[in-house]
């Protein structure tokens, strides 16, 4: 009985929580403090730069190997390996990486014949 | 000296074997230490890369495994199931490590080198675990000789993984340099280890002694031979009888 118990009290820490604990991507998640810096530029306003502070979120996505990053003000999905690259989709063509279990930096960059707008995000876990 | 010495030790054996043999529940302590090889090319080769593979399944493919050695100890407990066969249970802290490394004019011919440091330009992955591991294994005890069979699973690991990466410093000219990252998590891995340990007892009046040999099997064609002793506690004080 005791032994039986042990067993069901250990499967609920494994398995009773949102996290998994066999998924790599597990170690980078959590409520993040991001520092959003966006640059643009085009011919007619020229230069426009602002960097502000939002409260956000990195979470699980359906695929397996991407995370969803996001804040009240932007999200963006992107591909995470375990050393912790992240490689942007085709539609925000990032890159970044999290430099530890707490802290992240991503960037994205839009590019057309007038103008461009960059965004560099980095963000600590709360 | 040496008839007085023999005799001792001749008690003690016939004493504590008398003993064990009517225990439910034997104790004992394990520590060790272990070497990481392979069977045969250490090299990693690549494979077709089809449509719908992750990287994760071609992650190694063209690195070079490394030989690493590692340690491990804790408590035994061997349930009896029946005459000479027993069932070992308990719980083990095991060091492992894992060393894939490449040949940076391989990265740079396959992978699209950047500026910045990614998992596409990672020259050596050096993992380090400390494993807390359940052995689960068949006991055969005949006189003197022990023979375990079965399979360690880690239920936690604290982990850190050291990435080695080669980046681009400049286009023209073509230049190159390094960079490094160390990743640490407690993460639950999922592993199993089979195993075999062979060993003989010495037992003294309090306490048996078995140094033992033996093997674990790990991943990509790679083994941990390993030696080290079991001692195993006063079979009147550590036992509960049937």
């Amino acid at each position: 009985m005791k032994t039986k118990l042990i067993l069901l009290i250990l499967c609920f820490f494994m398995f009773g929580c949102k996290k998994n604990p066999f998924d790599y991507r597990t170690k980078y998640l959590g409520d993040y403090i991001f520092v959003v810096h966006n640059s643009s530029w085009n011919p007619t306003n020229g230069q426009f730069d602002t960097t502000y502070t939002v409260d956000g979120n990195v979470d699980y996505v359906s695929d397996k190997n991407s995370v969803l990053i996001s804040s009240p003000t932007f999200s963006l999905q992107a591909t995470v390996y375990e050393d912790g690259t992240l490689e942007g989709y085709w539609n925000n063509n990032g890159e970044g990486e999290f430099e530890s279990t707490k802290k992240i930096k991503y960037h994205c960059g839009y590019y057309w014949p007038g103008g461009q707008s960059n965004s560099y995000i980095t963000g600590e876990k709360k | 000296m040496s008839i007085i010495l023999a005799t001792y030790v001749s008690y003690g054996q016939d004493t504590i074997r008398a003993k064990a043999h009517h225990s439910k529940y034997q104790f004992s302590f394990l520590v060790g230490g272990f070497y990481k090889s392979f069977f045969g090319n250490r090299y990693i080769k690549p494979t077709t890369f089809e449509l719908g593979d992750s990287f994760e399944q071609h992650q190694y493919e063209r690195s070079i495994q490394t030989p690493t050695g590692g340690f491990k100890f804790g408590a035994l407990v061997d349930i009896r199931m029946a005459k000479h066969w027993y069932f070992t249970t308990g719980m083990l802290f095991c060091y492992r490590k894992d060393i894939f490394e490449y040949n940076s004019d391989t990265v740079k011919k396959y992978n699209n080198i950047s500026y910045t440091r990614n998992i596409h330009n990672v020259l050596t992955y050096n993992y380090a675990y400390t494993n807390l591991e359940i052995p689960l294994m068949i006991l055969l005890k005949l006189k003197r000789i022990s023979l375990y069979v079965g399979a360690n699973i880690p239920i936690l690991s604290y982990k850190v993984a050291n990435y080695s990466y080669i980046i681009r410093q400049s286009y023209y000219p073509i230049s190159y340099g390094t960079s490094e990252k160390t990743v640490k998590n407690l993460e639950v891995p999922f592993k199993i280890y089979p195993t075999w340990l062979l060993s003989y007892s010495f037992t003294l009046p309090k306490h048996t002694l078995e140094p033992f040999i033996g093997m674990d099997f790990g991943a990509r064609k790679s083994f941990f031979i390993q030696g080290g002793l079991i001692f195993t506690m006063n079979a009147k004080q550590c036992t509960k009888t049937i």
